[in-house]
């Protein structure tokens, strides 16, 4: 007997997804987001089915969220929040339960990304996760 | 007649494609003796491997291996936060191996191949849940143009595109 579920959500066909909150939410972009749009001011939304998006604001000038990563208490989420014509990258952690933001670190300059990694959003997020384990990974061996 | 023959070719390797990687199950090499981690290697065609406590890499001998990716979702293999699973998409449907117990299961029959005038359907993974116990999934359009071969471009099978929440119940019987 099966004890498998399939629910179809009720979530725009573009979405592009970010990260799995621990209440079911997701954090994610609502439309796609092309490699040279580093400054497109607060794509990310939180999206619960059946309810309106909550965009997130990072800032008051143009940026770009990205590269979400949620803790495991669910309570907050780290992210990078970048533009290139500003010039500036950041890391920033987001309070998931009072929606605000806290700065990791100082602003520095934007490095850009390279456009042969850029093949998509995901494969680039399997390189950006396991490229520093590649070389070890390689020589038979890796640390955990 | 040369068209319908490449068509013919076309279709049996496919088919025959799609029966070659029946999968049954890990074998025992390839499941977890306790404390073991699983990766899927950077490369998209690229397999898993199995990293025992001692830090030795054992790349998996099933034939799981990336295979394409949208914006959306991927073929995987994609591994639960927990260890336990190996989710990815085999025959267009999702798949799933326990690394306990090493049985593979089809877990959805949404699924649906390509003929020579419509296009597939394919499910793709997104993500796992970070409790291990959920996927969310993409059921998308497979590709309409063949640039290989000179034949009409396939039409988009009617289905329920879009996403999907998988509930996964901890046994690997049935298909959702």
């Amino acid at each position: 007997m099966a004890d498998h579920s399939l629910e179809l959500l009720k979530i725009t066909d573009k979405f592009e997804f970010e990260a799995w909150l621990p209440n079911g939410e997701f954090i994610g972009s609502l439309e796609p987001i092309l490699p040279e749009q580093t400054c497109r001011e607060n794509p990310l939304v939180i999206v619960r089915e059946g309810a309106s998006a909550i965009p997130i604001d990072a800032n008051a000038e143009p940026s770009r969220l990205a590269q979400v990563a949620v803790s495991s208490d669910g309570i907050s989420a780290a992210m990078s929040v970048h533009c290139s014509r500003s010039n500036f990258s950041q890391i920033v952690k987001f309070d998931l339960e009072n929606r605000t933001f806290l700065s990791v670190s100082a602003k520095g300059e934007y490095a850009g990304i390279p456009m042969a990694t850029v093949l998509t959003k995901r494969a680039a997020a399997y390189l950006d996760t396991f490229a520093s384990r590649r070389e070890e990974t390689r020589a038979g061996h890796v640390n955990p | 007649m040369k068209r319908v023959a490449l068509l013919v070719l076309c279709a049996v390797l496919c088919a025959w494609g799609e029966t070659r990687q029946a999968v049954v199950r890990l074998t025992p090499s390839d499941t977890n003796s306790g404390d073991d981690r699983f990766m899927r290697s950077p490369e998209m065609d690229a397999g898993v491997y199995r990293i025992s406590p001692d830090s030795v890499v054992h790349p998996l001998s099933l034939d799981i291996h990336g295979k394409w990716a949208t914006l959306q979702g991927s073929t995987g293999p994609a591994v639960s936060a927990n260890q336990r699973w190996i989710a990815f998409t085999q025959n267009h449907d999702l798949w799933l191996c326990d690394t306990s117990s090493g049985a593979c299961s089809q877990a959805t029959s949404l699924g649906q191949p390509a003929t020579w005038s419509l296009a597939s359907v394919d499910v793709l993974i997104t993500a796992w849940s970070t409790n291990s116990r959920e996927l969310l999934l993409h059921v998308t359009a497979g590709e309409t143009e063949l640039p290989d071969f000179d034949v009409p471009e396939l039409k988009v099978r009617k289905a329920e595109y879009g996403f999907y929440r998988f509930k996964n119940g901890g046994s690997l019987v049935g298909v959702a």
